[in-house]
């Protein structure tokens, strides 16, 4: 799992110039092919969990996937973003994730039986090589709003999500996924659902 | 412990003066039945109950805020709530943790808006008045040209409220009149300190908190974390799935362990690890530092057993292999999680140490603020295992306490309504104080745990303080 700050080490170095001396990853631009075929990806992905379809949704994921979405602080600005990696929302693998969708698959998943409903809008692709070959890094915005019961409100989450995506079998595999929410304080009473 | 000392007296003690009676006549007593031990649903849902409670439970007890670790240096600071008023929690230059009101005296404006940093004073963004880190007023711009020399400067520093710190968690209460924390605590601070206390350097948080809010009133997590040992077999009863366990089965579903509560509304539930232990050794008999051995306690990596071997009496280490104290809370809003005991996915062991409070945001929302501790020494594969193992069960994300998050806001929700706020909830499940034999720990013992006896304890002491009577 400590690849997973490492990973987001490297998609912190996408940000600018702030590191320096660190080679900066070539850049996938709209329009090109690669461009396409991820993008079509993470839309996929979109509808298969707003479609409560998990067991598809799990095939879509590599055998060693890594997810993790630190908690954040809102710190004055010259005090950074706020993420700490030492102390997360979640922390999945495999396992964890074939035992969740498991349990909402069963009669027990009480949070989300009635199932949410929820559009998630994935845009703002941003993608680069990596020195991996066949392994992207995509960075994309995530907008979810989530609606339970017969609540006239909905909730709403934001987040860039830093994932690395690796050819695999002729598509594409999720390998990584780092949450990055907008929020310090989660406005959703549990994160029974897969970001 | 540090001393502290309000600049400003303490509110009045209105509950001698006020009488207990709401608007429409009920009389706070009225909410409850103690014959029938029964709790009118009204209180989940009364704005008025809940102004009460801001001034007779916020403001009277001692209230977690934090972990001392989370501000190691001087100047470190974080903030946070206590009840509905906003605090500072600092470190000082001479390393003493003050908690000020982060209010400012001038015209009330939040003076400290990052909710962590580090600063050598605090200065309001709106008409620049300063403060030191003890909240002592250090200066105004142009003070001479508006106030002349007459200034009352010990009357505009930031309120403080007294600071406990026990096994580094970090307690205040603007009371000035309260007992100590340790009287707070009474026959609680024993099995506190047998959670939090249990190396030689201690625990230290993981990072800073996970916060979110549930449209809940947050007396319905806190008393559920009184004791409400029943609810898991059926709320949680995927975790069955995991275990292998059948959770139709009194036995298998905990329901014959022991739970403690005592007299100022704080509880725990004991684990009963036995018949675990039994299956595993085929009956043969080991010691319970052998059994710690196999199962060190939460927090608490293999490398550092021996400290607590050290530090602990033969009773005490006999009580944390056999019968842990796992879960249970603080009165008010204190929800404390101990346990090695839910494993992870592969069923190889997850022990999570975390405690977390149910902070008001008005009547019907609050937010869920949770905690996760490590032994300071423990190495990073250690806290991964940490990480992985709390937020797999516990807090927003995890399986098990995503479900109380559901329950919460029906419950709250299911009070709120002219007929239904009639009905009252149901405490009659009594199992009354007997402690097993050569039981080594203080307070009122409960056999078994899915009884109702640590929650009535708690509301017992909530309408105390409600209706004036502590």
């Amino acid at each position: 799992m400590q690849n997973v700050a490492n990973e987001s080490a490297l998609a912190e170095q996408t940000d600018g110039a702030r590191r320096e001396g660190a080679a900066p990853l070539r850049q996938v631009r709209f329009g090109e092919a690669v461009y396409d075929e991820v993008m079509h990806f993470l839309i996929e992905e979109a509808h298969l969990l707003d479609e409560g379809l998990f067991s598809e949704w799990i095939e879509l994921l590599a055998e060693d996937i890594a997810c993790t979405m630190p908690v954040r602080q809102s710190l004055h600005r010259t005090q950074g973003a706020g993420f700490h990696r030492s102390m997360v929302w979640m922390h999945e693998d495999m396992a964890s994730f074939r035992f969740k969708v498991q349990r909402l698959q069963s009669d027990s998943a009480f949070n989300e039986d009635p199932p949410s409903r929820m559009r998630r809008l994935v845009t703002n692709l941003r993608l680069f090589e990596t020195s991996t070959p066949g392994e992207y890094l995509a960075q994309s915005y995530l907008l979810l709003r989530r609606n339970r019961g017969d609540a006239h409100t909905t909730d709403t989450l934001s987040a860039r999500r830093d994932d690395i995506l690796r050819r695999a079998d002729g598509g594409w595999k999720l390998a990584r996924r780092t949450v990055l929410m907008d929020q310090s304080v989660l406005g959703m009473p549990n994160l029974g659902i897969f970001l | 412990m540090s001393a502290s000392h309000p600049r400003e007296t303490s509110p009045p003690r209105n509950a001698d003066r006020l009488a207990p009676v709401l608007r429409d006549g009920t009389s706070l007593e009225d909410l409850v039945d103690r014959e029938r031990r029964e709790v009118a649903l009204r209180v989940m849902a009364d704005p008025e109950i809940y102004q009460l409670e801001l001034e007779r439970i916020w403001a009277r007890n001692w209230i977690v805020v934090g972990h001392e670790s989370e501000i190691p240096n001087p100047g470190d600071f974080v903030t946070r709530k206590v009840g509905d008023d906003p605090v500072i929690l600092v470190r000082r230059h001479d390393g003493e943790i003050e908690c000020l009101l982060n209010v400012c005296p001038h015209r009330g404006a939040t003076v400290c808006r990052a909710e962590a940093g580090n600063n050598r004073t605090f200065r309001c963004i709106y008409h620049g008045w300063v403060f030191d880190l003890d909240g002592s007023f250090r200066g105004a711009p142009f003070k001479k040209e508006l106030y002349g020399d007459g200034m009352e400067t010990s009357r505009v520093g930031l309120r403080r409220a007294r600071v406990g710190v026990r096994a580094g968690i970090v307690f205040v209460n603007w009371d000035e009149s309260a007992p100590s924390l340790d009287e707070y605590l009474e026959d609680f601070g024993y099995y506190f300190d047998l959670i939090f206390d249990r190396t030689r350097r201690g625990l230290e948080v993981l990072g800073p908190p996970q916060r979110f809010v549930i449209h809940a009133n947050w007396k319905a997590a806190a008393e559920q974390f009184a004791g409400d040992g029943y609810h898991a077999g059926q709320l949680h009863r995927f975790l069955g799935n995991l275990l292998g366990m059948n959770m139709n089965d009194a036995r298998v579903g905990q329901m014959h362990a022991p739970k403690v509560s005592t007299r100022n509304g704080h509880n725990i539930i004991c684990f009963d690890m036995r018949d675990m232990f039994n299956a595993f050794l085929g009956g043969r008999e080991v010691s319970a530092g052998e059994k710690l051995a196999m199962l060190p306690p939460p927090g608490v990596p293999r490398e550092l057993l021996h400290e607590v071997v050290e530090r602990l009496g033969e009773k005490e280490l006999t009580l944390l292999a056999d019968t842990p104290p796992a879960n249970g809370g603080m009165f008010p809003n204190v929800g404390i999680w101990n346990t090695a005991y839910n494993p992870l996915p592969d069923r190889s062991p997850a022990p999570f140490i975390s405690f977390r409070t149910y902070v008001p945001i008005g009547v019907d929302q609050m937010e869920f603020c949770m905690w996760v501790l490590v032994a300071r020494d423990a190495d990073e594969p250690y806290r991964e295992l940490i990480r992985r193992a709390t937020s797999f069960t516990q807090g927003a994300a995890g399986f098990i306490e995503g479900d109380d998050g559901e329950v919460w806001p029906a419950q709250t929700r299911g009070s709120r309504g002219y007929i239904a706020r009639q009905s009252t909830m149901k405490y009659w499940a009594l199992a009354g104080d007997h402690p097993p034999g050569g039981w080594p720990g203080s307070g009122h013992v409960h056999l078994p745990f899915s009884k109702d006896d640590s929650q009535w304890a708690w509301w017992t002491r909530y309408f105390e303080l409600m209706t004036g009577k502590a």
